[in-house]
């Protein structure tokens, strides 16, 4: 056997004063051959992003190394002069990053940027590098290889800018390539792309991956081993078949099990009245680049026709930019459609003014995807829902005591009155979302991409609370999401939207056994670690 | 306000700010016990050296002495640029929060409005208006700040533009709240930051106008000010530095103390900072 690739020993990160924990990384050992993938898994803030930015020193300038060693083929990489690591990065050691459109300069053409990273290294001679961006542009499967260089990142879709960031990566033939979270970004058909490229290209070049995730999805795909991180801590790893079938741990198998969509799904409901309609909606947006410019269209909603009936799940699943969002925005009047009707409970929408208006969006409340920029960062919890039911002419005693009450129900205490937002974590402060949708009463509750960003266990725990709370208190929900997934496990009937028309509307069990569109096909081959969930499931049922 | 007041106070820049600002304060209230005499009283011989002549600051070119002035001045020159700024906030803040929050018509006449202000020179208009409405220390204070709010009103506009669109001020629409309570309570306190920023740099503005003003002899008459003196000893500071310089520090001192006051002013505004 040869020697490793990367060796991490006792790695040890020391987190400034006033952090939430001292260490960020505290004795991680993990290492990486050639040929193979490691996958390292773990929820945000487990210091799996700090371990990857160490290798190729990119810390925080706050954050120190303290202890433990990184070698690359047989040098320890903590304390490398400037110098020789510069001549590491980017040759040796190449790193995708998540946000592809941030990690691209926006004002070069993106062959440039491949061209740069090729030359700064100096291995081969100026005239033959356009010709090996071509090749590269080719390899990552960029549509047009030979053209596409003189394009801006702006004018490429994010899977395209994921590619060429892979090319400039793949540039000077690296032995080892950190990946950080390259698909989280992207839609799941996308990423499905993208995951199986990054996996025949390693196979190709024999590279080592380190791959990191918070989707085990995507490690039951391409890990040949894996490393389960949390608190800065490896809590458990080995070969990947072995780590996913049979965990060791209780943590890896709460994470296996908070993975959404294997519960059982919900029997569709037997017919009841419709509580909200919508027919024929229209919405287009048109913005001007320039006075002279052609106007750009981006057709949101193309004739919609949804009915959610009265206690009821009805989720919307798309990808981005399939007009899910600006659907929900409209049924509250946040966004004015261009055509097209919504009855609420009979009553005619887009019709309504003034007082009406405020009495219906009392009955529907919505809960944001962001739970970082749906509270206001100045107002106290408390202050924030109670005035939701002062403007209704509660007391403030009364809407306090609502907000106590509510609080309560979605697991926190009166103590979060006097708190502000930034003080709770990402679920948290999704639970007060909830709790303050909730307190004004309503009918149904608007949930846009409300679990999206939010870790899989959290997530499974703020499914739970939506779905209890549905029983509890009989709301009808319009759920938006792009994860099927989450779907499956809490919808009864699914929409599937494309370009702002529905492609499919079914009872949820019919439409994940058989789909009728194509794209709806797509999605669902698209999911990461589908065949790995499959495969869990049947061993469960045994 | 107990706990604002706290939190104010813990920060060096607040009470460095709040000390410096008071100690200005003190100089002008105890102005006329200090120096009872009238500031533009001769007291002695012109281009004393400080020091020389029992005159602490020195004397001017006629004579007057400095400190006096410097005493007597800070009444007036904290007076101007703390009521013409308030004077422009009034103004620029409200239009501005409307502009940016109702879009469309309103936003356009409202901006056309602030452009027209903005390409007539500040400065000129300033004079032009002092000109006409006679030179009292009313007549400058409401020019000033008839020129420093287009400023404040774009700024406003800019920042309640981008809190707006923010989900939290969607939630507050959804929740059912008054477009009034939904901009007073979360879009301004949200936008006000930089705004607070700005206002104490308008102070500062304010008093060099003003300076500017009295120096082209439209302050004024009855009232001895900061910036009458450096426009005053202008002319001669190759020869008699004191009588521009002290003045001068009087001014930057005051400016540093107000904007240290908004910094902190800010942080304490901010809970993500203040209850750290």
């Amino acid at each position: 056997m040869t020697a490793p690739l990367l060796v991490i020993e006792n790695l040890v990160l020391g987190l400034p004063q006033g952090a939430d924990r001292s260490r960020a990384v505290d004795g991680i050992s993990l290492k990486v051959d050639r040929n193979e993938i490691v996958c390292l898994v773990g929820e945000s803030g487990s210091g799996k992003s700090m371990t990857a930015h160490a290798i190729l020193g990119l810390l925080p300038s706050k954050v120190k190394a303290l202890q433990g060693e990184i070698r690359f083929g047989g040098r320890d990489l903590i304390g490398l002069a400037p110098r020789e690591m510069r001549a590491l990065r980017g040759s040796n050691i190449a790193m995708i990053f998540q946000e592809p459109l941030t990690a691209l300069n926006p004002l070069a053409k993106v062959g440039q940027q491949v061209a740069e990273a090729i030359s700064i290294h100096g291995r081969i001679s100026d005239r033959d590098v356009s010709a090996r961006v071509t090749e590269l542009f080719d390899q990552v499967g960029l549509p047009d290889p030979a053209s596409i260089g003189a394009a801006y990142p702006f004018q490429l879709s994010g899977g395209q800018r994921q590619r060429v960031m892979i090319a400039m990566a793949l540039a000077n033939d690296p032995q080892l390539l950190i990946a950080d979270e390259p698909t989280t970004a992207l839609d799941v058909t996308t990423q499905r792309q993208i995951l199986d490229l990054i996996v025949s290209l390693q196979k190709k070049r024999d590279m080592g991956v380190l791959f990191i995730t918070h989707d085990i999805g995507v490690v039951a795909d391409i890990a040949d081993r894996v490393v389960v991180l949390r608190h800065g801590k490896v809590v458990e790893q080995g070969a990947a078949a072995a780590v996913l079938d049979s965990p060791q741990t209780d943590y890896t198998r709460d994470l296996l099990d908070a993975v959404p969509g294997r519960g059982t799904i919900r029997p569709a409901g037997n017919e009841r009245e419709a509580l909200l309609e919508i027919k024929d909606l229209r919405k287009v947006f048109t913005s001007r680049q320039s006075f002279f410019a052609e106007p750009r269209r981006v057709v949101a909603a193309d004739g919609v026709d949804l009915v959610l009936k009265r206690g009821d799940t009805l989720a919307v699943v798309g990808e981005s930019g399939s007009g899910k969002s600006t659907l929900a925005r409209m049924v509250l009047r946040l966004i004015e459609p261009d055509g097209g009707a919504i009855r609420f409970d009979g009553a005619a929408v887009r019709a309504m003014k003034g007082e009406t208006l405020r009495q219906f969006r009392r009955k529907v409340q919505i809960v944001f995807q962001d739970p970082y920029a749906s509270l206001d960062p100045r107002l106290k919890i408390g202050e924030s829902i109670v005035r939701g039911p002062m403007a209704f002419g509660a007391s403030r005693a009364e809407a306090v005591a609502i907000a106590t009450r509510w609080l309560g129900k979605v697991g926190l205490g009166a103590h979060a009155l006097n708190r502000f937002p930034h003080e709770f974590s990402g679920g948290q402060r999704q639970r007060i979302c909830i709790a303050r949708a909730l307190a004004l009463d309503p009918v149904c509750l608007i949930a846009d991409e409300a679990v999206s960003a939010l870790d899989v266990s959290v997530q499974a725990q703020v499914l739970k609370l939506l779905s209890d709370l549905k029983a509890e208190i009989g709301l009808s929900m319009l759920f938006i999401t792009h994860d099927l997934r989450v779907a499956r496990e809490i919808a009864d009937r699914i929409v599937v939207m494309q370009n702002g028309r529905i492609v499919e509307q079914a009872p949820t069990a019919e439409l994940f056994d058989a789909p009728r569109a194509d794209y709806t096909q797509r999605l669902l081959n698209a999911v990461p670690g589908r065949d790995f969930f499959a495969r869990r499931a049947l061993a469960d049922a045994v | 306000m107990q706990d604002f007041m706290r939190t104010f106070l813990r920060r060096p820049a607040g009470s460095v700010g709040l000390l410096l600002l008071a100690l200005v304060c003190l100089l002008a209230v105890l102005a006329p016990l200090l120096y009872p005499a009238s500031p533009w009283e001769m007291a002695g011989i012109p281009f004393s050296r400080p020091g020389e002549n029992g005159m602490l600051l020195g004397s001017d070119t006629l004579g007057r002495d400095v400190a006096s002035g410097i005493a007597h001045g800070a009444r007036v020159s904290i007076l101007i640029g703390l009521a013409s700024t308030l004077t422009a906030l009034c103004i620029g803040v409200p239009l501005g929060c409307i502009a940016g929050y109702a879009g469309g018509a309103v936003d356009s006449a409202i901006v056309r409005l602030t452009e027209i202000f903005q390409t007539i020179p500040s400065f000129v208009l300033a004079i032009l208006l002092v000109a006409i409405l006679t030179p009292s220390i009313g007549t400058i204070i409401l020019t000033i700040g008839l020129v420093s709010w287009p400023q404040l009103a774009r700024l406003t506009r800019a920042q309640v533009k981008t809190v707006s669109q923010r989900e939290f001020v969607q939630a507050a629409r959804c929740q059912g709240q008054s477009t009034p309570s939904i901009v007073l309570r979360h879009v301004l306190p949200n936008a006000v930051s930089p705004i607070i920023v700005a206002g104490s740099l308008t102070v500062a503005a304010a008093i060099l106008i003003e300076a500017a003003l009295s120096f082209m002899g439209l302050g004024d008459p009855n009232f001895m000010s900061w910036g009458y003196m450096v426009g005053a000893g202008r002319t001669v500071i190759r020869q008699a530095w004191w009588m521009s310089v002290f003045p001068g520090i009087a001014i930057l001192l005051t400016v540093v103390a107000i904007n240290l006051v908004g910094e902190a002013l800010n942080d304490t505004l901010n809970p993500r900072i203040s209850r750290a």
